[in-house]
Order: structure tokens, then C-alpha cells, then sequence
């Protein structure tokens, strides 16, 4: 996998999204910052400062078609910004809730968001005519702690979400008048509004950091844990394939075809998962349990051989000079970037926390991803 | 006084229920029987000769549960038993024919065994852990702090 682009900015990047040519980052503050593609063409330029929220951006989310930003905060709001040529307008979306919103997801028709919040809910929004703004619904059973993560089915009524209290989750989202009815899937046939279609856990529990529809059909869900695992289930034949990994955890994934996801997280790079019976599956009329695997580490680094592990006594001598330097620092530097892992000639230098494929309004699987992560680095891959 | 005897936990709706304790409908003396039989087959394997069998057994349907204090224990004590009995040299080949679940669970008992120096050998455990950190990596040691299903033995 290559790196088409990479930025760096001197703060965390909490949050990250993309349009054609233009990017919006949360610099880890109250603030979303858009920026546009440098017309030299290299690099980035910061176009438009929104401010509208009063603690930091936990997530952001950007409609392609529609070319909408949708943000959401610790305040516990959430906005919805229009574009009118000249400048970015917010308008407030009614969320009802009393704790943070984690994180927030356009519908793939884009009549319709989510947003995860602490307060053991999911708010559906969508744009009530009447009143001019946008309303909600809440998804609430069986939630019992803070909804981290969320994905859209591509029918644009099941929702998955995976929380704090260990579960992942299959809702219908269904709005009256604002979807039509869907067809029967595997998650179901019959899908009124807060029906649980299925409910999944990790096999050494452990938080639920991020969740994924597989991309044309969504007949398979992948989610990622606090455990280091990777699972995803196959509603069609009840089964369950877990991959533990071992590596630290993954704090994000996204589907790059129906049988390989790339995901993210601790390990600082992105990493490549593939269904080991891939062929056997598709050929065959009565397929093999699923199975996946780790297959290997994306970032091939700038150069070519990776730095040998820092040994004990390295490190031990890496601590008694600082020791002796009566330094503060953890091996720190001041963009918070840890220096003792990983390799200097890898892309991201801290955790990943956000990995996005960028479909850009196509229905086929994506060919590239962007990463930002607490280093301070947004990098869009080539896969 | 009575008042300080009611259970007000009980009477809210948000209390924390531990989903896992809740779901079993065994009751602890089968499950301790459940323990004792399967100590016996690992004593057989153990006396065959065969630590290998005798740590599948082992580490085969692990009890947990607070209420399942007594199981526990002595299921520890099951695992320890095999773990010593093992020599030094073998301990990489037995470990490789071992599901990654078995790892995750052998990581468990590890790690039970470490905070517990005064009733294990840890100079035995730490020779496991290196063989066993060799194969499953991080991701073990993540997800022996991560599970819920926590052995309490002591």
C-alpha cells in the first residue's frame, strides 16, 4: 500500500474526513478546520475555521453527494454545516441527549444520520420539514453503556453499533416517510423502528472500538475490540469468524473487498486482514466455516527494512541518560509522538484512531483509505 | 439498624449485573465435581506420562464466576500441577499444538499464578510466559487484561 498524501499537523488529530479535493480535520480542540488542496499541489491550506462548538469535535463526518458536514462534540451537540459559496452554515440538530456524542455517520442516501453518544442511546436524525431543523429518534434496548461506534448498512435502514459495554449491535433505524421499505436481507424481514437484528460479542470481551458493513452487499459485519481481535459475522449461515491477533488493539477498520478489511490502531499502521477460504466460498454452494486471518503490515515503511526492537538495555540506557539529563519527558516530543516505537520510517507515529475508506459516492469497494492519529498525521493510501 | 440490611443496589434499574455469572444455572458443587473429575483424567495423563493431554484437559472449560470460588481454585491448582510436571525443554513443542484459545487461557493462569508468588513457582511460570508471549504475542498479554471471565482462585 502506498502513501498518496500524507500531512502533518503540530496537535492531535481527533478526527478526520474527507471530500474530493478538500479535507476537515478537529485539531483536538472545539474547532473543525477545512482545508484545500494547495494549488502548487503540494500540501494543504486552511480554508475555513468552524467554531460553533463550545468542548472538542469527538467526530466528523463529510456527505459526498450532498457535500454536507455533519459534526458532533463533547457538548452534546451535533451540527449539520451547508455550504452557500462563500462560507460553511450550521445548522442545529435536536439530539435530546444528556451525555457526550462519541461519534457520528452519514446514511449512504444521506436523508439520514446517526450519532453515538454517552448517554446509552443512538440518535437517528433526519431533516423534519415541518420544524426546519433536524430531529431525532432514539435507539435505546438494550444499550447499557456508551455507543462508541457506528456503521450504515448500504440499505439505509439497518444500523450497527458497537459500545463500551462490550456488545456489538444490529438496529433497524427505520424513519416513516423519510425510507422506504426495505427489502428482506439476512438481518431480517420485518424492520420497524429499535428492532435488535442481531448481537454480537468479542471472544475476550473488551470494548468495541469500531464496526463495519461489508461494502456491496452488507451481509457481513466486521468489528474490531479491545481484546486485539477481529471478528466478523456472517448473519446468512449463523457464523462467527474471530481473528486474535498478535498485536495491540485496533482501534478502526474498514472493508477494502468482501474478503479482506484493513484496520487499524495501537500498532500504528494499518494492517491487512483476508479471508483465508476465499475461493472455496464463493465456487462452492455449500461453503466452509469463515475464516480469517492476519495477513500483513501495510506500511512498508519510507525505506525498506524496518528498525531492529529497541532491546531491554537499550531502552534502559535510553532512560538512565535522560536520567541523568534531569529530563521530564516519557520520550515524548512535543507533538506527543512516542519515540520509542515504532520505526522512524513508518507513516503514523502514535495510535491510529481513525481509518476511513473513501468511497466518494461509488458503491464499489474502495481503493483508497485515510488515517489521522494522535502524531498529529493524516495520510491518504493508496490500496 | 434493619435498614442498613436492605440491598439498594437491588432496587436500581442501572445496577451492574455481570452477564456471565448470571447466565450460569449450575450450581457450585457441580461445578466443583466438574473440576474434580477432569483433575483426575489430567492426574491419569500426568501419570501416563502425557503432559501434553494432560494441559488440553487442563485448560478445557475453565470455570469462572464468583460464585464458583472453590472450582476455580482448584482448577488452578489443576493447571499449576501440569505446568510444573513439564520440563524446561519441552515446553515450546507442547505449546504449539495449543488453539489460540487455549493460549489466551494458559496466559490467564499465568498470570494468576505471578500475583500469587507465595502458593506457585513463578520461576516455572516465567519460563511458560516467554514460550507462550513467543507465540501469541501482545495480543495475549491484551487480552488476559481485557476479559471479563477473570479467574479468582485466592
Amino acid at each position: 500500500m502506498a502513501v498518496l498524501n500524507q500531512h502533518l499537523f503540530p496537535f492531535c488529530v481527533t478526527a478526520h474526513a474527507f471530500n474530493s479535493d478538500q479535507s476537515t480535520i478537529c485539531p483536538n480542540t472545539n474547532e473543525v478546520q477545512i482545508y484545500g488542496k494547495n494549488p502548487n499541489g503540494s500540501g494543504w491550506e486552511l480554508e475555513y475555521t468552524l467554531s460553533e462548538h463550545d468542548l472538542q469535535v469527538t467526530s466528523i463526518d463529510w456527505a459526498p453527494q450532498t457535500n454536507r458536514l455533519v459534526t458532533c462534540s463533547q457538548d452534546k451537540n451535533a451540527y449539520v454545516w451547508n455550504f452557500d459559496g462563500q462560507t460553511w452554515k450550521p445548522t442545529l440538530v435536536h439530539l435530546r441527549i444528556n451525555r457526550a456524542a462519541t461519534f457520528v455517520k452519514w446514511s449512504p442516501r444521506e436523508d439520514k444520520f446517526a450519532v453515538a453518544s454517552g448517554s446509552r442511546c443512538i440518535a437517528v436524525c433526519y431533516f423534519g420539514e415541518d420544524n426546519d431543523w433536524w430531529v431525532s429518534k432514539h435507539l435505546k434496548k438494550p444499550i447499557t453503556s456508551t455507543v462508541l461506534c457506528l456503521d450504515w448498512h448500504p440499505n439505509n435502514v439497518l444500523l450497527a453499533a458497537g459500545s463500551a459495554d462490550m456488545k456489538v449491535r444490529v438496529f433497524s433505524a427505520f424513519i416513516k416517510g423519510v425510507d422506504q421499505k426495505p427489502a428482506a436481507s439476512v438481518w431480517g424481514e420485518k424492520l420497524p423502528f429499535n428492532t435488535v437484528c442481531a448481537e454480537y460479542a468479542n471472544p475476550n470481551s473488551g470494548w468495541v472500538h469500531s464496526v463495519a458493513f461489508s461494502p456491496t452487499t452488507g451481509d457481513a459485519l466486521a468489528w474490531v475490540g479491545h481484546d486485539s481481535s477481529l471478528s466478523v459475522a456472517y448473519p446468512g449461515s449463523g457464523q462467527v469468524a474471530q481473528v486474535r491477533t498478535r498485536q495491540l488493539p485496533l482501534l478502526a477498520v474498514a472493508w477494502a473487498s468482501d474478503t479482506q478489511l484493513v484496520a487499524a490502531g495501537h500498532d500504528c499502521t494499518p494492517m491487512l486482514f483476508e479471508r483465508v477460504d476465499a475461493e472455496a466460498a464463493t465456487n462452492s454452494t455449500n461453503p466452509p466455516a469463515p475464516e480469517w486471518k492476519w495477513v500483513k503490515s501495510l506500511d512498508q515503511g519510507q525505506g525498506t527494512a524496518r528498525a531492529p526492537k529497541m532491546s531491554t538495555n537499550s531502552a534502559f540506557n535510553m532512560f538512565r541518560k535522560m536520567d541523568s539529563n534531569a529530563q521530564k519527558s516519557t520520550g515524548q516530543d512535543e507533538t506527543g509522538a512516542a519515540s520509542l516505537q515504532p520505526s522512524a520510517k513508518n507513516v503514523h507515529q502514535n495510535t491510529i484512531t481513525s481509518l476511513k475508506s473513501l468511497h466518494l459516492g461509488t458503491a464499489s469497494p474502495a481503493s483508497e483509505f485515510s488515517t489521522s492519529g494522535l502524531d498529529g498525521k493524516v495520510a491518504v493510501w493508496a490500496f | 439498624m434493619s435498614h442498613r440490611q436492605i440491598d439498594i443496589d437491588a432496587l436500581n434499574d442501572d445496577r451492574y449485573v455481570d452477564e456471565f455469572e448470571a447466565l450460569t444455572t449450575k450450581t457450585a458443587e457441580e461445578v466443583e465435581a466438574q473440576v474434580q473429575t477432569k483433575a483426575g483424567s489430567v492426574r491419569t495423563a500426568l501419570s501416563r506420562g502425557n503432559s501434553e493431554e494432560a494441559l488440553h484437559i487442563a485448560l478445557s472449560d475453565p470455570p469462572y464466576g464468583k460464585q464458583f470460588h472453590g472450582a476455580q481454585k482448584l482448577n488452578g491448582q489443576v493447571v499449576m500441577d501440569v505446568l510444573n510436571s513439564v520440563k524446561s525443554s519441552d515446553i515450546s513443542s507442547i505449546i504449539k499444538t495449543l488453539s489460540p484459545q487455549e493460549i489466551d487461557t494458559l496466559a490467564k493462569y499465568i498470570y494468576h499464578g505471578l500475583a500469587h508468588p507465595a502458593t506457585y513457582n513463578c520461576g516455572v511460570l516465567l519460563s511458560w510466559h516467554e514460550k507462550v508471549i513467543e507465540v501469541g504475542g501482545l495480543g495475549t498479554i491484551v487480552r488476559v487484561l481485557s476479559d471479563n471471565k477473570v479467574i479468582r482462585a485466592q
